[in-house]
C-alpha cells in the first residue's frame, strides 16, 4: 500500500506539475465560452420575440439606428483584434516592438470604439420603451459597452507590461488567452450587426 | 491600518457607503425630474447602489489589488507573497479575509451554505405553520407568497452550492493530486461574490412593505420568477433578481475554475480513467453549470430591463394573448429560465451520485462496480439534461406539438440514472457494510432517490402530467430529488469528510439521531404530500379544501421532526467542530488522495506531488496495489 506524505519540507511552488500558459489558455476558454452562450441567449430571446412578432415589432415610423455608424464601430472592433493578432505574431518571433506598437494600437481602437459606442446608444432613434426591436438592440449594444471596457482594461494592461519588457518570446503569459478575449469581442458586434441590421427588422 | 484593510470588516463598511453612494447618485445627480419617461426611477436606484455595494465590497477585501498589480506592470507576486495571501501563519483569521488557499475557501463555502440552508429551511417551517390548518391564518397572502418564493430561491442557491462551493474547493483539489485550483484568486472571488449577492437577495422581503402597507411586499412569483408575473410584482423583484445575478456570476466564475482545475492540474498518473467519483459528479456538475447559468441569467438581467427601462420582453397584452403590443412574449421567460432550471437539477444531484458511489465503496470495502458504467451514466445526465427542459411547458401552451418528443427525452433521462443506481447496487452486493452515519445517509440517497425518479417518470408523461402540473404531487416529487437526493449525499458528505477538513470527528450517536430523525420525518412528511397532491390539492396556496387537512397536518407536524432532527445535526457540527475527537489522517481506511495527506492538511497538500498509479477503487486487492504516493517524489509500481 501506498507510503504517506512527509508533513514539512521544501515549499514547491503551487504550479510546478502544470504548463501555466496551457492553464491560462484553457481557463480562458472556458470563461469566454461561457460568456459566449450568454451571448447566444440573448440573440435567441431577438430571435424568439422576433418569431412571434405581431403588430408591434418594429412599429412604423420607428427609424434604423445609423447603419453607417454600427459599420464603423464594428469596423473598429475587427481592426483592434488584427492589431492584437500581429502583435502577439510578433512578439511569438521575438519582435518586442511590434508587440508594444501593435498592443498600443489595438487599445486606442478599442477606446474609440467604447467612446463611439456610448455616443452611438445615447443618439439612437428610439428609447428602451419602442418595442422589442429597440429593446433587443439596446440590450445586445449595451452588453457590447461591457465587454469593451473589460477589453480596454486588458488592452492597457498588456500595452503597459510590453513598454516595461515583461514580454519576451518564450515569456508570453496570457497574451495567447487574451487574445481570445479580444477576438470574441471583436466577433460579437459582428455577429450582432449581421442579426440585428443586415437581416432588416420587417423581413 | 494595514490589518484593517483589506478585510471583510473594511467590505462590509466600503460596501454600505457604495450602497448609499450609488442609490444617491441616482437621486441627487440625475434627479427624478431628469428621468426618461417611464424608467422606474426608484429601481434603478437601487442597481446603481448595488452595484456600488459590489464594487466596495470587493475594493475592501482587497479583490482588485491583483488586477490592477498586473495592470500597473509592479513586480509579480513571489511565492512567499503568494503564500501569505493563501493564509500562512494567518490563523482563523484566514476565513475572514480575501484567501487563496483552496481549503479555506471550501471551509467559507461550508458555513455559508450552512447558512442559506438554515435560512431555507426557516422558511419551509414558516410554510407548513401556515399550512396546518386551511384558512390563511399565519400570514397575509401575499407575505406567504413571499416566503414560498424566498425559501424556493435560497434552497436552490444553497444546494447548487453546497457540493461544488466546500467539496469541489476543499476536496477535489486534493483528490487529483493539485496543489491548489487552477485560478486560485478566481476561486476566492467567486466566494467572494457569493456573499453581497446574498446579502442583495436578503433586501428582497423588506423592500415595498411601506409601499403595501405591510400586505406582503417582496416578490409573489415563486422561484420560478417566469418574466411576465415578474415584470408585475413588488419591487423586492429586484433586488430578487439582482442578487440571484451575483450569485449566477459566482457560480459561473466556481465552474470554470474547476474544470479548469480537473483538465489541466491533475498529478503524473491520475488519469481520466483514475479520476474518483466525486471528480466526476462535480465535474459534470461544473459543466452544466456553466453552460446552464447563461440562460437564468439572461432571464433576469430581461426581467430587470422589463421593470425598470420598460423594455419589451416579456411584457404582454392584457387579456391572455401571449404576445405582448411591444412585442413581449411570456413563453421566452419560461423557456430561457427552464433551460437553466432543469438542468440545474441534475447540477445539484450530480455531485451526490459521485459522492454517494465513492461512500458506497469505502464503507462497503469493495472495488467499485463498473466505473465506466458509472462515468458514462453520470455524463449521459450531463448530455441528456439539456434535451428534456420543455417538459416543464406541457401546460403552458406553448408548442403541443413538441409533447412526445420532450416526454421521450425525459424519460430517456432515466436511463443513465438507471445505470448510476446499477453501480450503486453492484458495489453494496456482498460488500460487508460498515455502518457509519455517513454509510446510512448514503444508502438512504439510493432509496429516497428513487422515489424522486419513479415519480419525475409519470410527470414525464404528458397525459399524467396535464393532470398533477399544478399540484402538491409535483411539489413532494421536487422534494424527493432535492432533500430526498441531494441533502441526503451532502450529510452523507458531510459526515465522510468533516475530520479531514476540520481534524475532528462528528459525534456518531448524534449522527444517528439525526439520521433516524430525518428519514422518518422527511419521508412521512412528503409521502403524505403525494397522497394531498393525488387527491388534487394545487399547490403555493395559502388556503386549501378542508378534505386536504389531513394529509397537511401530517406533513406540518413531520416537517417539524424534520427540523428538530437537523437541529441535531447542526448542534453536531457545533460541538464536533468546537470539541469533537480529533481526528486521525485516514479514519476510514479510504484510498483515495485526500486521506493521504496529513490531517490538518498542509498549506500546498502535498510536499511532492504524488504519483498515481493505479484507481482509488482496489479494495480486497493483493496489498501494494493501491494508489501510490511516493515519500521521494519517485514512482512506486503498482
Amino acid at each position: 500500500m501506498a507510503s504517506s506524505i512527509p508533513a514539512s519540507g521544501h515549499a514547491a511552488s503551487h504550479g510546478d506539475q502544470v504548463d501555466h500558459e496551457f492553464k491560462l489558455r484553457r481557463g480562458m476558454l472556458f470563461y469566454v465560452l461561457t460568456d459566449v452562450i450568454f451571448v447566444i441567449f440573448l440573440l435567441a430571446s431577438y430571435v424568439w420575440l422576433r418569431s412571434y412578432h405581431a403588430d408591434g415589432w418594429f412599429p412604423d415610423g420607428t427609424k434604423l439606428p445609423d447603419q453607417q455608424m454600427t459599420y464603423i464601430l464594428t469596423g473598429l472592433c475587427v481592426l483592434s483584434a488584427v492589431f492584437y493578432f500581429i502583435g502577439f505574431m510578433g512578439i511569438r518571433a521575438g519582435n518586442k516592438a511590434t508587440l508594444t506598437i501593435c498592443s498600443a494600437v489595438a487599445t486606442v481602437l478599442a477606446i474609440a470604439a467604447l467612446s463611439g459606442q456610448i455616443r452611438f446608444m445615447g443618439n439612437l432613434p428610439f428609447t428602451t420603451a419602442d418595442g422589442s426591436f429597440a429593446s433587443t438592440y439596446i440590450m445586445l449594444s449595451g452588453y457590447h459597452i461591457y465587454h469593451l471596457l473589460l477589453g480596454t482594461f486588458l488592452g492597457i494592461g498588456v500595452t503597459n507590461r510590453a513598454l516595461r519588457g515583461r514580454y519576451s518570446s518564450d515569456k508570453t503569459s496570457g497574451l495567447s488567452a487574451i487574445g481570445y478575449y479580444w477576438y470574441w469581442m471583436a466577433l460579437m458586434p459582428v455577429l450582432v450587426t449581421l442579426m440585428l441590421l443586415l437581416l432588416p427588422p420587417n423581413a | 491600518m494595514r490589518k484593517i484593510v483589506p478585510s471583510y470588516l473594511a467590505g462590509v463598511i466600503l460596501g454600505a457607503i457604495g450602497f448609499i453612494a450609488g442609490s444617491q447618485f441616482v437621486t441627487h445627480f440625475i434627479g427624478a425630474g431628469n428621468a426618461v419617461d417611464g424608467i422606474n426611477f426608484d429601481e434603478q436606484g437601487l442597481v446603481i447602489g448595488f452595484i456600488g455595494l459590489l464594487l466596495g465590497w470587493l475594493i475592501g477585501i482587497g479583490a482588485f489589488k491583483y488586477p490592477f498589480t498586473w495592470l500597473l506592470a509592479m513586480k509579480d507576486p513571489d511565492h512567499e507573497e503568494e503564500m501569505r495571501l493563501a493564509g500562512k501563519d494567518g490563523g482563523i483569521g484566514r476565513y475572514f479575509r480575501f484567501t487563496t488557499d483552496h481549503k479555506v475557501v471550501g471551509i467559507q463555502y461550508l458555513v455559508v451554505t450552512m447558512f442559506m440552508l438554515a435560512l431555507g429551511g426557516l422558511g419551509a417551517m414558516l410554510i407548513r405553520t401556515e399550512l396546518i390548518q386551511p384558512g390563511a391564518k399565519a400570514f397575509p397572502t401575499g407575505t406567504y407568497n413571499t416566503i414560498v418564493s424566498m425559501h424556493g430561491m435560497i434552497m436552490i442557491l444553497a444546494v447548487i452550492s453546497f457540493f461544488i462551493g466546500p467539496f469541489g474547493n476543499f476536496i477535489v483539489p486534493i483528490m487529483i493530486g493539485a496543489r491548489d485550483m487552477a485560478f486560485p484568486r478566481l476561486n476566492a472571488l467567486s466566494f467572494a461574490l457569493l456573499v453581497p449577492g446574498l446579502v442583495i437577495f436578503m433586501f428582497t422581503p423588506f423592500l415595498g412593505l411601506v409601499i403595501m402597507n405591510g400586505q406582503g411586499g417582496g416578490v409573489q412569483t415563486g422561484w420560478t420568477v417566469y418574466g411576465t408575473l415578474a415584470d408585475q410584482t413588488g419591487v423586492g423583484m429586484t433586488s430578487f433578481a439582482a442578487g440571484v445575478f451575483v450569485i449566477g456570476a459566482s457560480s459561473i466564475m466556481g465552474a470554470v475554475n474547476l474544470i479548469t482545475t480537473v483538465m489541466t492540474m491533475r498529478a503524473p498518473g491520475m488519469t481520466w480513467t483514475r479520476l474518483p467519483m466525486t471528480v466526476w459528479g462535480i465535474f459534470g456538475a461544473a459543466l452544466l453549470a456553466a453552460i446552464g447559468t447563461g440562460a437564468f441569467a439572461a432571464d433576469l438581467l430581461l426581467i430587470l430591463l422589463d421593470r425598470i427601462y420598460k423594455t419589451s420582453f416579456f411584457y404582454v397584452a392584457v387579456g391572455g394573448d401571449a404576445v405582448g403590443a411591444g412585442g413581449g412574449n411570456s413563453w421566452l421567460s419560461q423557456n430561457l429560465f427552464w433551460f437553466f432550471g432543469h438542468p440545474e437539477v441534475y447540477l445539484i444531484v450530480l455531485p451526490a451520485f459521485g459522492i454517494v458511489i465513492d461512500i458506497l465503496v469505502v464503507f462497503g470495502r469493495k472495488p467499485l462496480f463498473g466505473y465506466k458504467t458509472a462515468v458514462l451514466g453520470i455524463m449521459g445526465v450531463v448530455v441528456l439534461s439539456f434535451l428534456v427542459w420543455a417538459h416543464h411547458e406541457f401546460v403552458s401552451g406553448w408548442a403541443p406539438e413538441a409533447r412526445p418528443i420532450y416526454m421521450a427525452t425525459t424519460e430517456m433521462i432515466s436511463i443513465p440514472t438507471g445505470l448510476i443506481f446499477l453501480v450503486a447496487l453492484g458495489t453494496l452486493w456482498r460488500g460487508r457494510l460498515w455502518m457509519t452515519t455517513a454509510m446510512l445517509f448514503a444508502l438512504s440517497f439510493i432509496w429516497n432517490f428513487l422515489i424522486g425518479g419513479l415519480t419525475g417518470v409519470f410527470l414525464s408523461d404528458v397525459p399524467a402530467d396535464v393532470q398533477l402540473h399544478g399540484g402538491m404531487f409535483v411539489t413532494a416529487h421536487f422534494h424527493y430529488t432535492i432533500v430526498g437526493g441531494a441533502l441526503m449525499g451532502f450529510f452523507a458528505a458531510v459526515y465522510f469528510w468533516f475530520p479531514k477538513m476540520t481534524g475532528r470527528m462528528m459525534d456518531e450517536k448524534l449522527g444517528k439521531i439525526h439520521f433516524w430523525g430525518t428519514q422518518i420525518g422527511f419521508n412521512v412528511a412528503f409521502l403524505a404530500m403525494f397522497y394531498a397532491g393525488l387527491q388534487g390539492m394545487p399547490r403555493r396556496v395559502a388556503d386549501y379544501a378542508p378534505q386536504f387537512a389531513g394529509a397537511n397536518l401530517v406533513t406540518s407536524i413531520f416537517a417539524f421532526v424534520l427540523a428538530a432532527a437537523i437541529l441535531v445535526f447542526a448542534y453536531n457540527v457545533i460541538a464536533s467542530w468546537v470539541a469533537g475527537e480529533k481526528a486521525v489522517a485516514n479514519p476510514w481506511g479510504a484510498k483515495s488522495l485526500e486521506w493521504l495527506v496529513p490531517t490538518p492538511v498542509p498549506l500546498e497538500n502535498f510536499e511532492e506531488i504524488p504519483v498515481v498509479t493505479s484507481g482509488p477503487y482496489d479494495y480486497g486487492e493483493p496489498a501494494g496495489s493501491g494508489t501510490q504516493i511516493p515519500a521521494s517524489g519517485g514512482q512506486v509500481a503498482g
